[in-house]
């Protein structure tokens, strides 16, 4: 009887993450995964990063990820957002051709020797000394991870018509308890949807607004030469919707399943469909819709922002409405689904279950939006599975060192009632949060894993060349007399520079590009430095002041956030509430961070607890 | 305030201990079922008892008559702290309170609330915010007409309203920014621009009307003092007296003979003011009196209404620092001594700032006088609560921090295109903000931006 050290149930973003990652530390590894779905495939938004989403790819890649490498492969238009709004706040996001990605996610799957992929419905999992599998045959494994998207009781809506599904399709599975006996289906049931797709060739790009690729952005793979590309690059369009369009959506309310009580899930706020639009912002009759394109031979492109899951005629109707899209040709009809959602907070911060010890949760299951956000708990998952096989510590990242942190923190310590999905407002250290300094972010944790692969020597030289610069720009006077001073000083009066100062300094100008002043310096001292490892120190010494002020209020919060705390002590002393007891029993708390983060957890708790552990 | 122990049930008489009266309300907040007191009395607490109405029943103890009562269940979260409270009118002797009290002390599982803790309460169960507590503690110590009116402003009314609405529209220009950071795709950099300066102008428009009711620090209001400060033995003593036309400082002519300072209340138009008689400024050896001197010199700063009195027959060079201080109103003292129209001339003429006063003979002081003085402090506490002017020190102060970091907020707002330096700095401002209400949430500025803009894929 063979045993697989892990076993994933589902090859979406996060089942791959957490596969690769355990292949790394040289265990047997399995993914069980639905047949005739393949693997890394991209069911909604043809793209990958954005706002705060490119750091968490970033963050990925830096500690051993996948994500990244197929992003650039399979990336035809790349995009900085945020580009004029400060370094702190931009974002990588790239168009992939979702065919490519999902070949090159298989191709590199197929060719790591200690992953098997399986094409099996699984039936019913068990757990004994080992968990048993049932699928068209069985199997076993130390480590379950599950990460099976929208395919529990999934339910698919268009208009009147309900079927069930994962996705278009695709074969739903069970419920949870149908799958596992020893764990509760939680009550929630979330929604999600998608546009209908277009044919590219019926719509009239003359009258949209193009964006084309941006060369300047660097491809998400650190160990991708920075700014090749792997495919040719096309452009986006922009279309807006207009007063018509809206009111067509709004005469057809009682055929919409949202709003006529066919859709019981509940969607998020900020992934609305475009009914949601029409009837929460009754007076705004314009919105964005991105055309995207899907993949350079598919025929599809996806118009992001015009979700829905109404009739086919009245989608049909609103589409034509749109300059631009008046002959466009719907090829696949908007529809949402509706699906089981686990519980989080029956979660650690490894993601495992605290009822079922050795089982993970990862990715939309989880009750999370976006590729990337399930990428991030994929790999959390992966690590800690292995982590635990092997004996080593387990990896849990601060949130206020990486996104993925703050995201597997939210989720943990609180139970939501909308898909989750990162916003870089949801951390409170954005200033530091950033994707230039990703690799030095990342670094720390990704040594733990003590594995010595291509990537570990990549970043060790990286964190070394890093510091060699940071001490030379701190170290370096530039006198007054030097003619760099002239150049950087500004127009106004408080703007010219007359004195001695360090190089350092200079970069924190507000009127300079760090990047360009320091690339400047380093020219006309003759000196030629990797641009990853320029960008870096110069925007890290531009916000140097701004992270010190805040890190020093932070880091007494911190020091308290990450002090471990007992729960069970907590609950079993006399002077709390019992309200907040049962919410303690509940979420289970592992630091006073997360004591903190409970609803309704009241001042007078927190003060008795940080009495006691701090 | 720190209540660190057990949330279990809470007691207290809340129409105070100290005298008999007719009757006596007993408060009893934060209990699980009302059938736990059903031993107590007649009526049958098991069955239905309807929220908010009056039952007239017998306080029993094992079976033994206490006292009639009447009872009102206020079923939580529906009552003033948002948990059970029974209140319980009694007969309004001490006693029978206290035996009362320490029944359920004994037999209830009850303990004795400390002071403010039914309002504590409240505040932990979001009934109330911080400044309604404030203004509930203004509202029942006012010691003015005005001061109570600003408590229940605070408490429900105008100006609790004003800090709640200042408080929204930050939310609405922090999700603003945040907004275009994490949306400008969805609704376009034009807009997300449009949201960012609109939003910064009805806060700032907002908070500008607030400023202006911000006067100056310490409790002058509050507590509105009316001080009587001069050097030894000019009179401020024999003044006193006769305002509270009683013997309360001990006269003499031996200098120094107040010590410290004395204070009396003195009501006057709609006020109650504390009157208090300073010790004489002099540089003295005595320790006590020296400790009664700097006191005497920290409460004139503080003061609503400064009183300078001056006997020109006897100036030390201390003279010259005491009136340094602003004052309300000088009097001259001693006017029935011979000579005093020349010493007085030539002190006018050392200090010109002492040129337009009057003086008044203490020994021939009338009634006429009186209603003179009394209208001159009316007039001038009608004059500043014209404009509404914010009581609470914490209040102005936080106001003043949020009006400095406004300013520097504003001109960045114009000159920085980094928006995470900008929302930084905001940060800053947001926390004495919501310092005012106290209240600290990071989830509502994501909740705002989904109430209040358009946005999605």
């Amino acid at each position: 009887m063979k045993i697989y050290d892990v076993l994933i149930v589902g090859g979406g973003h996060a089942g791959i993450e957490a596969a690769y990652i355990a292949s790394q530390f040289g265990l047997e590894v399995a993914i069980v995964t639905m047949p005739g779905v393949s693997i890394g495939s991209a069911p909604c938004n043809p793209s990958v990063g954005g706002v705060g989403k490119g750091q968490v790819v970033r963050e990925l890649d830096a500690l051993g990820g996948l994500m990244g490498f197929l992003a650039d492969r399979a990336g035809i238009q790349f995009r900085t957002l945020n580009d004029s709004k400060g370094f702190a706040v931009q974002s990588s996001r790239v168009q992939i051709d979702k065919e490519k990605y999902s070949l090159e996610a298989e191709e590199k799957i197929q060719s790591i020797k200690n992953i098997s992929v399986i094409r099996e419905k699984v039936q019913a999992i068990t757990k004994d000394d080992v968990f048993e599998i049932v699928a068209d045959n069985r199997y076993f494994a130390k480590k379950v991870i599950m990460t099976v998207g929208t395919f529990l009781n999934g339910k698919l809506h268009t208009g009147n018509e309900s079927t069930t599904g994962g996705r278009v399709g695709c074969d739903k599975s069970g419920g949870l308890s149908d799958l596992f006996s020893e764990i509760k289906t939680g009550t929630q049931r979330f929604k999600t949807g998608t546009p209908p797709r277009l044919d590219k060739a019926s719509i009239d790009y003359s009258r949209l607004e193009e964006q084309p690729s941006d060369s300047t952005v660097r491809n998400f793979h650190c160990l991708h030469s920075p700014y090749s590309r792997f495919s040719e690059q096309v452009s986006c369009y922009l279309a807006r919707t207009n007063q018509s369009t809206m009111e067509i959506i709004r005469h057809n309310k009682e055929r919409s399943p949202m709003f006529n009580g066919q859709i019981k899930g509940t969607g998020a706020r900020y992934c609305p469909s475009i009914e949601d639009k029409a009837f929460r912002y009754p007076d705004k009759n314009i919105h964005h819709v991105f055309i995207e394109p899907e993949g350079l031979n598919l025929d599809t492109v996806y118009p992001s922002g015009i979700s829905s899951s109404l009739p086919r005629d009245v989608q049909e109707e609103y589409v034509h409405s749109i300059e631009g899209l008046e002959e466009g040709k719907i090829l696949v009809y908007g529809y949402a689904v509706e699906y089981d959602v686990v519980d989080t907070t029956e979660l650690n911060l490894t993601l495992e279950h605290r009822g079922v010890s050795g089982l993970f949760f990862a990715g939309q299951v989880n009750g999370t939006s976006g590729y990337e956000e399930a990428a991030g708990q994929g790999f959390i998952a992966g690590a800690n599975a292995s982590l635990s096989i092997l004996g080593m510590d387990s990896l849990i990242l601060n949130r206020h060192e990486s996104y993925i942190g703050v995201m597997i923190e939210d989720l943990t310590s609180n139970t939501r009632d909308e898909p989750y999905r990162l916003f870089t407002a949801r951390s409170e250290n954005r200033l530091f949060l950033r994707e230039d300094n990703t690799l030095l972010r990342m670094f720390p944790y990704r040594a733990k894993f003590l594995l010595n692969l291509e990537l570990d020597q990549y970043q060790a030289r990286f964190v070394n060349s890093y510091e060699t610069l940071s001490d030379f720009c701190d170290e370096t006077m530039v006198s007054e007399k030097s003619p760099l001073l002239v150049e950087f000083s500004g127009d106004g009066e408080l703007q010219k520079l007359t004195k001695r100062m360090s190089v350092s300094e200079i970069l924190k100008q507000a009127w300079l590009n760090p990047i360009n002043t320091l690339n400047r310096i380093l020219g006309y001292n003759g000196i030629a430095i990797d641009t990853d490892l320029v960008r870096a120190v110069a925007i890290s010494k531009k916000y140097d002041g701004y992270i010190k002020r805040s890190s020093d209020q932070q880091e007494k919060l911190k020091k308290m956030d990450t002090t471990k705390i007992n729960w069970e002590e907590i609950v079993s002393s006399g002077n709390i509430s019992f309200e907040c007891k049962q919410r303690i029993t509940r979420i289970r708390p592992e630091t006073f961070g997360q004591l903190k983060l409970i609803e309704g957890i009241r001042p007078a708790t927190l003060a008795v607890v940080a009495a006691k552990a701090l | 305030m720190n209540f660190l122990y057990s949330d279990g049930p809470i007691i207290a008489c809340s129409t105070g201990t100290n005298a008999n009266s007719a009757m006596a309300v007993i408060r009893i907040s934060g209990f699980k079922s009302l059938s736990q007191f059903k031993d107590f009395f007649t009526k049958d607490l098991t069955g239905p008892i309807e929220p908010r109405k009056v039952y007239f029943t017998s306080l029993v103890l094992q079976g033994q008559f206490i006292d009639d009562v009447c009872l009102t269940f206020f079923e939580g979260p529906k009552s003033y702290n948002g948990e059970n409270i029974l209140e319980i009118s009694v007969h309004g002797n001490m006693l029978n309170v206290e035996r009362i009290l320490g029944l359920f002390q004994s037999y209830a599982g009850c303990r004795l609330a400390s002071a403010g803790e039914f309002t504590y309460r409240a505040l932990k169960n979001k009934k109330i915010d911080l400044s309604q507590v404030e203004g509930l503690d203004l509202f029942l110590n006012a010691q003015s007409s005005y001061a109570l009116e600003q408590g229940l402003s605070l408490l429900s009314g105008n100006l609790h309203d004003i800090y709640v609405e200042l408080y929204n529209l930050f939310l609405i220009h922090k999700s603003s920014l945040e907004l275009s950071i994490d949306f400008s795709d969805d609704i376009g950099e034009e807009a997300a621009r449009d949201y960012y300066l609109k939003s910064l102008e009805q806060f700032s428009s907002k908070f500008s009307s607030l400023v202006k009711r911000v006067g100056p620090m310490g409790p002058g209001l509050l507590q509105p003092e009316i001080v009587l400060a001069g050097l030894p033995n000019s009179g401020k003593s024999s003044f006193f007296n006769f305002l509270l036309s009683e013997e309360r400082a001990i006269v003499s002519s031996t200098a120094g003979t107040t010590r410290d300072y004395l204070t009396e209340f003195l009501k006057i138009g709609e006020v109650r003011y504390k009157l208090i008689d300073t010790a004489g400024i002099r540089e003295s050896s005595d320790l006590i009196e020296a400790e009664g001197v700097r006191r005497s010199k920290s409460k004139l700063t503080n003061a609503f209404y400064r009183v300078l009195l001056i006997n020109p027959f006897e100036i030390s060079p201390e003279f010259d620092d005491l009136i340094i201080n602003e004052f309300d109103l000088i009097l001259f003292t001693h006017s029935d001594l011979p000579g005093f129209n020349e010493v007085r001339q030539k002190l006018i003429l050392k200090h010109p700032s002492l040129g337009s006063i009057g003086a008044i003979d203490l020994t021939r002081i009338s009634q006429e006088w009186e209603t003179y003085f009394f209208n001159l402090v009316n007039k001038k506490y009608l004059d500043i609560t014209l404009d509404k002017p914010i009581l609470l020190d914490r209040h102005k102060g936080l106001i003043l921090q949020a009006d400095t970091i406004l300013m520097r907020y504003q001109a960045l707002a114009t000159t920085e295109a980094d928006v995470a330096i900008l929302s930084h700095e905001l940060n800053t401002l947001g926390s004495c903000i919501s310092d005012i209400l106290g209240i600290v949430s990071p989830d509502q500025v994501l909740n705002s931006i989904f109430s209040n803009f358009c946005i999605g894929k």
